[in-house]
Order: C-alpha cells, then sequence, then structure tokens
C-alpha cells in the first residue's frame, strides 16, 4: 500500500492507546436503528415492533418503533437488555471509538474502520485480523453508498479516499 | 443466539440477508444474487431468473433469533411466487431455503420478495429481495470440435479437442440463466478433414518470434478456424486443443469474439473458442473449461472485463471483481467467494451484474445482464 509509510504517524489524540471499550461514568442515550439495509439509507428503517428494554432486572422503558426503526434507550453503564422481534440484544455503552487514522498498531487502525461500519450496520464478521470477504464488502458497499469509489479490499484505502471521513463523521453521530 | 452489542451513539442492525443457495459451479436452480450497494438507485438485493422455470434461495439470520417467526411472500404474484415455504411461514433455523417460481416475464418483470417479522402478512417488513422476471431469449449454439495437424508432417499425430460439449453446457447455461438468455445446443459439427496448421494440436494466435511486424494478432489460424464451417445466425463455439503465442504473457483458455470485435480485428465471423489446456500445456478441468466458455460467450455478448473502473491490476483485491463472472481469471487470489477451487487455485465467482453501479464514472452500462440480453436479442453472435 502506497500511502502507508507516507502516513505512518503516531496518533497524538486522547484516544491513542486507550481500550475503547471503556465503561461510561453514567447512563448515556443510545439509539439503535433496525432496518431492512445497512447504513443510512433513506425509507429503510423497521416500522412497527414492539421493544422492551430492562437494567438490573427492571423495565427501564418499552415502546414501538416509528418508521425510522429507532429505538432510543439510557443505557447504564452496566448495560441494558432489549427485548424485540423475539430476540434479546445486551447493550453496553462505548466510551470512545479508536481513532480512525493509521497508528503504529496496524490491528487498531484495522479495528478503527471496522469498527464504525459496524455501527452503520454493514456487518464485518471479526473486528480484527485478517481481511474476510464479509468486511471486504460491508466496505465496499459503504464506500459505493457514500457515493464514493473504492477501489481496493482494504482497510488502507480509506486513508487515500474520501470514504474515511464520511464513515468518522457517519458512524460517530 | 448471542446479540451482544457495543454501542457508541448510535448503531443500526439488519436482520436477515438473501444468499445463494448453492456453492460450487454454477446451478440452474441456485443463481447468484447481486448484492452490491444499499442505497438508491441500486436498493438493496436482486436476483434473476428466466420466466417459466424455479430457483431458491437462501434466508440467513443475521440478527435476528431462530425461535423468531417469520413470513414471506411475493410484491406481485403475478410476477413471482413462493412455492416453498407455501404457506409462507419460515422454518425456524439459522437457514432457510426459500422456492421461487418465475410466472410473468418481461424486460424485466419486478417484484419483491418480502420478508416479515410475525406468522402473517400484516407483520412489520424487515427485508426484501427484488426479483427480475425475464423473458427468455433463445440463443441457438452451434458446436465445432476441431482436429488439428502439423502441416507437412505424416509423422506426427493431429490432436483432436476432448471437449465434453454437453457437460459443460450444461454448467454454461446454468451461469447464464439468471440472465433469461438460455442456449440451444445443436448437434456438433466436425471438420471435414484436420485442419493443417504450424503445430499439432495448437492455433496459434500471433506470430512466431521474429515475424511479428508481418503477422499481427490474431493470426491466420485462428480467422482460418472462426470461418471454417460458420454456421449463420448461431452462437459457433470451437472447441481446440489448445491455443499457442509468442508472447508470454498470454494466458487464455478461451477467446469471445463479438461482432465489435469482428470488425476490430477485421476477423471473418464471430465465436467463441474453448480449449482444453492453457497456452502452457496445463490440462484444464471441466469445471474451469465451463467457466471459461460461460465468460466468452459474455465477451461474445459484448461484455468486458468486470468494470472499467476495476479491470487494472492493482484493482485485483476488489472482492466484487473476484465475485463476477466478466473479472478476467478464473482464478482469484484470497478468500473463498463460494465457487471453490480448481487444484489448489481459489475460483472465481460466475455473478452476471443486474446493476448498473459505474455507469457515472466510467460511462459505460456496466449492468451486465441487460447489457448482454440486448445483444443476444438482436442476434448479434451470429
Amino acid at each position: 500500500m502506497s500511502g502507508w509509510k507516507k502516513k505512518e504517524t503516531e496518533s497524538k489524540g486522547p484516544d491513542r492507546g486507550k481500550d475503547p471499550v471503556v465503561s461510561v461514568s453514567g447512563p448515556k442515550k443510545l439509539k439503535v436503528y433496525f432496518q431492512r439495509l445497512p447504513g443510512k439509507v433513506a425509507k429503510s428503517g423497521i416500522e412497527g415492533a414492539s421493544w422492551v428494554a430492562t437494567a438490573d432486572g427492571k423495565e427501564i422503558s418499552k415502546g414501538k418503533t416509528g418508521p425510522d426503526g429507532l429505538v432510543e434507550l439510557d443505557v447504564p453503564a452496566t448495560g441494558a437488555t432489549l427485548k424485540i422481534f423475539d430476540t434479546e440484544f445486551t447493550i453496553k455503552p462505548l466510551a470512545r471509538m479508536e481513532a480512525i487514522q493509521l497508528v503504529s498498531d496496524v490491528d487498531v487502525f484495522k479495528r478503527s474502520v471496522r469498527r464504525r461500519l459496524v455501527m452503520l450496520g454493514y456487518e464485518t464478521g471479526s473486528l480484527d485480523g485478517a481481511l474476510t470477504n464479509l468486511a471486504s464488502e460491508a466496505m465496499l458497499n459503504f464506500a459505493l453508498d457514500s457515493g464514493e469509489m473504492l477501489r481496493l479490499g482494504e482497510e488502507f484505502e480509506f486513508l487515500d479516499s474520501a470514504v474515511g471521513g464520511k464513515l468518522d463523521k457517519q458512524a460517530g453521530t | 443466539m448471542a446479540n451482544d452489542l457495543l454501542v457508541y451513539n448510535s448503531r443500526r442492525l439488519v436482520l436477515v440477508r438473501f444468499l445463494r443457495a448453492a456453492t460450487g459451479a454454477p446451478k440452474a436452480d441456485a443463481p447468484d444474487i447481486d448484492d452490491r450497494g444499499y442505497a438508491d438507485p441500486t436498493r438493496g438485493a436482486i436476483v434473476g431468473m428466466t420466466k417459466g422455470r424455479t430457483i431458491k434461495v437462501k434466508l440467513t439470520r443475521v440478527r435476528i433469533a431462530e425461535a423468531a417467526s417469520l413470513f414471506v411472500e411475493s410484491s406481485d404474484k403475478g410476477v413471482v411466487k413462493v412455492t416453498d415455504p407455501a404457506d409462507g411461514k419460515v422454518p425456524s433455523a439459522k437457514t432457510a431455503t426459500i422456492v421461487l417460481e418465475g410466472v410473468k416475464g418481461g424486460e424485466p418483470a419486478k417484484a419483491k420478495i418480502q420478508v416479515r417479522y410475525g406468522t402473517d402478512a400484516s407483520g412489520p417488513l424487515i427485508h426484501e429481495l427484488t426479483v427480475y422476471v425475464f423473458t427468455p431469449i433463445k440463443v441457438p449454439v452451434t458446436p465445432h470440435v476441431a482436429t488439428i495437424a502439423q502441416a507437412g508432417s505424416q509423422s506426427v499425430t493431429p490432436v483432436r479437442s476432448n471437449a465434453d460439449v454437453e457437460a459443460m453446457f450444461k454448467i454454461v447455461k446454468a451461469a447464464w440463466l439468471p440472465c433469461g438468455i438460455e442456449f440451444e445446443v445443436g448437434k456438433v459439427v466436425e471438420p471435414k478433414a484436420p485442419f493443417q496448421f504450424r503445430q499439432a494440436g495448437v492455433v496459434w494466435m500471433d506470430a512466431e518470434k521474429g515475424k511479428e511486424s508481418t503477422d499481427k494478432y490474431p493470426h491466420a489460424e485462428f480467422k482460418t478456424v472462426i470461418q471454417t464451417d460458420h454456421v449463420a445466425g448461431t452462437l459457433n463455439a470451437w472447441f481446440i486443443p489448445r491455443f499457442g503465442s509468442a508472447s508470454a504473457s498470454f494466458g487464455a483458455g478461451g477467446i469471445g469474439m463479438s461482432r465489435l470485435k469482428k470488425d476490430e480485428y477485421k476477423l471473418p465471423a464471430t465465436g467463441v473458442f474453448s480449449a482444453d489446456m492453457d497456452p502452457t500445456g496445463t490440462t484444464l478441468d471441466a469445471d474451469a473449461r465451463a467457466h471459461i466458455l460461460a465468460h466468452e460467450i459474455g465477451h461474445c455478448l459484448t461484455l468486458w472485463h468486470t468494470g472499467k473502473a476495476e479491470q487494472s491490476a492493482d484493482k485485483k483485491e476488489n472482492l466484487w471483481a473476484h465475485r463476477s463472472l466478466m473479472f478476467n481469471s478464473i482464478f482469484k487470489p484470497g478468500n473463498d467467494v463460494g465457487y471453490g477451487k480448481s487444484g489448489t487455485a481459489t475460483r472465481a465467482g460466475q455473478l452476471i451484474a443486474m446493476k448498473d453501479l459505474w455507469k457515472d464514472l466510467a460511462n459505460e452500462v456496466t449492468a451486465e445482464c441487460s447489457k448482454a440480453r440486448k445483444e443476444a436479442s438482436e442476434g448479434g453472435y451470429g
């Protein structure tokens, strides 16, 4: 990858070296969208599904999804359980995501890309390790859906394209 | 089902997806699915099929429990019907096979297979698969099997292609059915006498070393074969032992010439070629030969290698190119894309694109299916 050495720098950001899966100090407002298609695709929400959320064995909220398929929760630092579609989801708040820039630890960089894709509903399988078809497919789909062209199947391509910026922006909100 | 979710601010979840129902070489009833891209105008997965035929697709639960009730139905039963499960209720399992029947064809007729949560059509709509049902286009094929002798030598035994034409076309037909193109293969035609060429068993594509300036590609031997016993109005498919070339980079196990290429190369006829061996003399297995033949037929129907944006060498890591019938190799580096292996080499896929993804970039129609159908309907192959 030609851009690799050119951009090989240590991240100076506050997230460098920190475990991204750090508990938040208090409840965090989280949004979980149930969709027919991955990504921020218009008119893709699953409407009319009843849900109930619990934490520490107590019900904290319940409702029915609207046209955008949204379930909005105040999730304690210890997590919550969401029951919807006869399926149970254990939800934990993520305090931060890995910075999406090339650091000396390649695995951290790959994880930063894949984690953002997963947040947007593009399933990648494992966050770590060699590129799988699923992860490659997720990157290509995101790039196409974003109106960009991603020609390689590698995470590094994000560095030299407009795709990385869009991914960071979309997954961070 | 473990659904442990880490959520930063927001997270999006898709509960199920559709996949090809088979692995290995193309199967007539298990087409590949064009699921590249989700935003408008491509909008999710598309599967193609031929009117009057039945196909199956695999529904996989990604983020929903196996015990959750799911229901499938067609948005337009006049176009496509769900025949299994007949009552629409999806079995409680990680994956389920959904069988579809193409009722009404067109260019194409379209309907959606809708997946709903619950036991009937009133539940929330959780996923869709677009189905293109095509009116069949019949393409008559004239197969030719070549025997090639070494000119001027009685002592060298002529070599005849050992192709199993029927077996190869069974796979080729399966590869092209998602586009509604049906090949009707006629009786094998063999020239009355062996070709008398430079080398027994070889069709040379270009000059011997040192004669390049006077003997341009394609060489006279190729031109001789392609016009021999040509049956107008049919797709002429030649089966030869192998190609020869002075160029070390020439690795073709097949060639397909459309009417556009016929004009470009000043050829006497169109046609496709399939070789028993690659130019180095390595024998190709039956699946590989069928794959190459299906690919060359794509060329004859005016398709070129997978999207201009994906053709050059540095694009060879592109998964979508590897999934394509029109990828410029039947092998691919890296992970299996569902078509198995030839020996130890991973096989490329045989997807024929339904979506026109790169039109804005290349100013070229890349919806291969519609492009090939246009050429087939105009009879350009013959």
